[in-house]
């Protein structure tokens, strides 16, 4: 028997990811997240609920739904879509064997995953789950040197003067920013500064563990990082495209990334990077290991920098970071979330990789979610691939892609299919995503002309039919809306 | 319904004509299968395990036959019969062991909701006489190792994970020899709801064994079965009022030495134990007598009979019509 290779260095993974053969496949609503991924890793599949590509994408399966199912949340569907005859299908086909990569995931999947003999290449659920609480993760990174905004957590509050009364004690001003543990895109955020604002949100506080915070004004962003044995590795930095009503129902809810170089030079930016890297090695300490979404605030009052909250999965930050780290950088960042789980050992200069991903073009992601509190009938749906946007600025499908690599210049973009006519649309859905060249936002946080106009002309592709009273579709619960 | 159709369809291994008796029931079956949504029913990943688990020898079958009908999802997972949907039946069957053996039962059903299908197989290493269910499942048989078979509804109203019961006695027909060969699989492979099933082997062994999904099996040296297990539970209603008074009927039959076979079988073309399709609503539709020391097999009505052995098994179509 001969020992394992180690791998050193690039070149070794480049080979390993190429011929290795273990099957890696990623299950999800859409193959969004980590779209592209195949390039590099020769076993690589997806397997997704929603048919993106009209059955043009060799890497993708997607199960077929024989029959009316309510999923309620994405982790039935992970499970539903695992748990399928197609997957399972698939699974024997390809050896048996291999990995699984999903955005969320709960214990069940880790029986089926036992069930199918594949291996979940993500830290457990439970450690995910506990991590995922805004409340653990402050502590953590408390114990880690890592700064969150002036605030006090594990408190609970009955009442506004209670809350007041905490917040006073530790100094954190009348504007206040409320958490629930659990919950992203800005749904279980509340901004409180008086009785008025308490008494709209009291029933979903109260009773509740909280994180209470003083408001500061701020650029939010996110970076995507990797804990591995080797050393935190952290991806370019972000911006957050937060709360435009064009693109999201939900107050402060993300809707996109813009990715440039200029993002928070000189000791801002170094600042973060080691907030992330500190975050990530006290992550490994925990015996979490992969990916993570470090979320962080600027504020633009005084320039400091503060940790917002971590998402410990694969998220809507990682198709920019993937992007940028392959184009640009030589090699994705997600490989090495995947090395951790490879049964290889590797010894890296996590430092040296880093400093790849410094120089790099700009690009941007516009999750376009329906806007109008209304349930219709898709009719007509815009297709994925590339789109131009023309001077009058009408757009127009160039050709069928399977991924954002050939976006050529600022006039084009990527869209990604999500809901196709015949499905539903509703408030909240993440009808589609837009991968574009350049930004889509200003440094002040304004929407730019080429953003409205994309938005406008890609929700002018969808037709819809009004629905008859006696047709009452199924309308997903929040829990599943957002498919990244 | 009044009236029913039975086919009489030989065939070795599953083909052609399987295939046409999936398509053709398939649409009832779906939309029984989704009785109460499709996700109330197990993933396709939990049935296969399942079958695996405890009826590994069928498994290879049950992959061939998905291929045959090029199954999806949904058919898959009905075919495994995994946790399926209740279905409750009445019927009354009596073990004869007097001038020679035979199992008679009367199968009590509503018309609509019975394939009305004979079928004669070689799937594994065994020929098989069955009358079919769910497609592939059997309601009562015999194989040509002389073990004879058939079920009834135990009436506890009582549910749990398990196979739905036909597919157990096809597996038991498909690769049992014995009577005590069947007893360990019944011990073995947990099933949905509760039944009463009959054993006869071609050596004159017999039992009849109580099922459930929440307690062990009850084997019994008993002859006789209708729908009700002992100890008969306080409040929970029997499925059917006159299980008691069959129950009875047949008792009368085993005990009188002078019952012969074919006076024996007569008795079940008559109430209490043939229940009428104008009175009932699951009416008796046909009665069934398999003699495993010989491998004579009758399905019998009022007004036809239809004899047919391991070698002579035409096939044919049946019109019954029901009074």
């Amino acid at each position: 028997m001969s020992t394992p290779e180690k791998l050193r260095g690039l070149s070794d993974i480049y080979r390993f990811f190429r011929k290795n053969t273990t099957p890696i496949y990623f299950v999800s609503p859409t193959a969004y997240n980590i779209l592209g991924l195949g390039q590099w890793i020769q076993g690589f599949k997806y397997i997704t609920h929603f048919d993106s590509f009209d059955g043009g994408h060799f890497r993708v399966t997607n199960p077929e739904q024989n029959t009316e199912r309510e999923f309620q949340s994405m982790e039935d569907m992970v499970n539903y879509l695992l748990s399928h005859k197609e997957s399972v299908d698939l699974f024997q086909r390809n050896g048996g064997k291999g990995k699984i990569l999903t955005v969320m995931f709960d214990e069940k999947t880790e029986e089926i995953a036992k069930q199918l003999g594949v291996d979940i290449a993500l830290p457990p659920a439970e450690l995910r789950t506990r991590l995922d609480s805004k409340i653990v993760t402050t502590q953590l990174a408390n114990e880690a040197g890592v700064a969150s905004a002036p605030n006090i957590v594990d408190v609970k509050a009955s009442s506004y003067q209670e809350l007041s009364a905490l917040a006073a004690e530790s100094k954190l001003g009348e504007k206040l920013v409320v958490q629930t543990p659990y919950g992203d895109s800005g749904k279980t955020t509340y901004f409180i500064s008086n009785e008025a604002d308490w008494d709209k949100v009291a029933d979903k506080v109260v009773g509740e563990t909280l994180k209470v915070m003083k408001y500061i004004n701020h650029i939010p962003g996110t970076v995507e990082a990797v804990a591995t044995r080797c050393g935190t590795m952290v991806g370019p930095l972000q911006t957050d495209i937060t709360g435009y009503q064009e693109l999201t129902p939900y107050k402060g809810g993300w809707c996109g990334n813009d990715i440039f170089p200029e993002i928070l030079q000189g000791a801002q930016r170094d600042k973060i990077i080691s907030m992330v890297k500190a975050m990530g090695d006290k992550l490994y300490e925990t015996g979490y290991r992969g990916t993570f979404c470090f979320d962080y605030l600027v504020d633009t009052d005084d320039g400091e920098v503060y940790l917002g909250e971590i998402n410990p999965r694969i998220s809507g930050a990682s198709p920019l970071t993937n992007l940028v780290t392959s184009k640009y950088g030589g090699i994705p960042l997600m490989l090495f979330h995947l090395l951790e789980f490879m049964d290889v050992d590797f010894e890296i200069d996590v430092d040296e990789i880093q400093k790849r991903w410094s120089d790099f073009g700009s690009w941007t992601q516009l999750v376009l979610k329906h806007t109008t509190d209304e349930v219709r009938s898709i009719t007509k749906a815009p297709q994925s691939g590339i789109w131009r946007m023309l001077d009058d600025g009408n757009i127009t499908f160039v050709r069928n892609s399977i991924d954002w690599n050939n976006v050529s210049d600022g006039q084009d973009a990527f869209y990604i299919r999500v809901y196709n006519a015949g499905d539903y649309a509703y408030l909240g859905a993440d009808m589609g995503i837009l991968v574009a060249r350049g930004r889509m936002q200003t440094d002040d946080r304004q929407l730019l002309p080429r953003a409205h106009q994309w938005v406008r002309a890609i929700n002018a592709e969808f037709e819809y039919k009004a629905l008859d009273e006696l047709e009452i579709p199924y309308i997903p619960t929040d829990n599943v809306r957002k498919m990244i | 319904m009044r009236n029913l159709q039975f086919d009489v369809i030989n065939e070795v291994s599953p083909g052609d004509k399987f295939s046409q008796l999936f398509n053709k029931n398939w649409p009832a079956y779906r939309a029984w299968y989704l009785d109460e949504g499709e996700e109330a029913r197990p993933s396709y990943l939990e049935c296969i395990s399942a079958l695996q688990a405890y009826m590994p020898e069928l498994y290879p079958l049950y992959q061939d036959i998905l291929k045959l009908l090029n199954c999806d999802d949904l058919q898959a997972r009905f075919l495994s019969l995994y946790c399926p949907p209740t279905f409750y039946s009445a019927c009354s069957q009596l073990i004869y062991k007097k001038e020679q053996t035979a199992l008679i039962r009367n199968y009590d059903f509503p018309a609509f909701l019975c394939e009305g299908t004979i079928l004669r197989s070689k799937w594994l290493d065994k020929h098989v006489i069955a009358m079919a269910d769910c497609v592939w499942g059997v309601l009562d048989g015999i194989n040509d190792d002389g073990l004879a078979i058939s079920i009834n509804y135990g009436g506890r109203l009582v549910e749990g994970k398990g196979f739905g019961i036909t597919l157990v006695v096809r597996y038991i027909l498909e690769t049992c020899l014995s009577v005590e060969d069947a007893i360990a699989v019944l011990n073995r492979v947990p099933v949905h709801l509760d039944y009463n099933i009959a054993l006869l082997d071609k050596h004159g062994n017999h039992a009849t064994v109580m099922i459930a999904p929440d307690r062990d099996p009850l084997v019994t040296q008993e002859s006789t079965s209708t729908n009700h297990q002992d100890p008969i539970e306080t409040g929970k209603p029997l499925f059917l009022k006159d299980s008691g008074t069959r129950l009875e009927a047949l008792n009368w039959i085993n005990a009188n030495n002078e019952t012969s076979l074919a006076h024996s079988v007569t008795q079940f073309l008559h109430t209490p134990l043939y229940r009428p399709h104008d009175s009932n609503a699951s009416g008796t539709l046909y009665t069934a007598v398999y003699k495993p020391a010989t491998g004579h097999v009758s399905y019998i009505w009022p007004q036809h009979i239809l004899n047919l052995t391991f070698d002579h098994f035409p096939e044919q179509t049946l019109d019954i019509k029901y009074a």
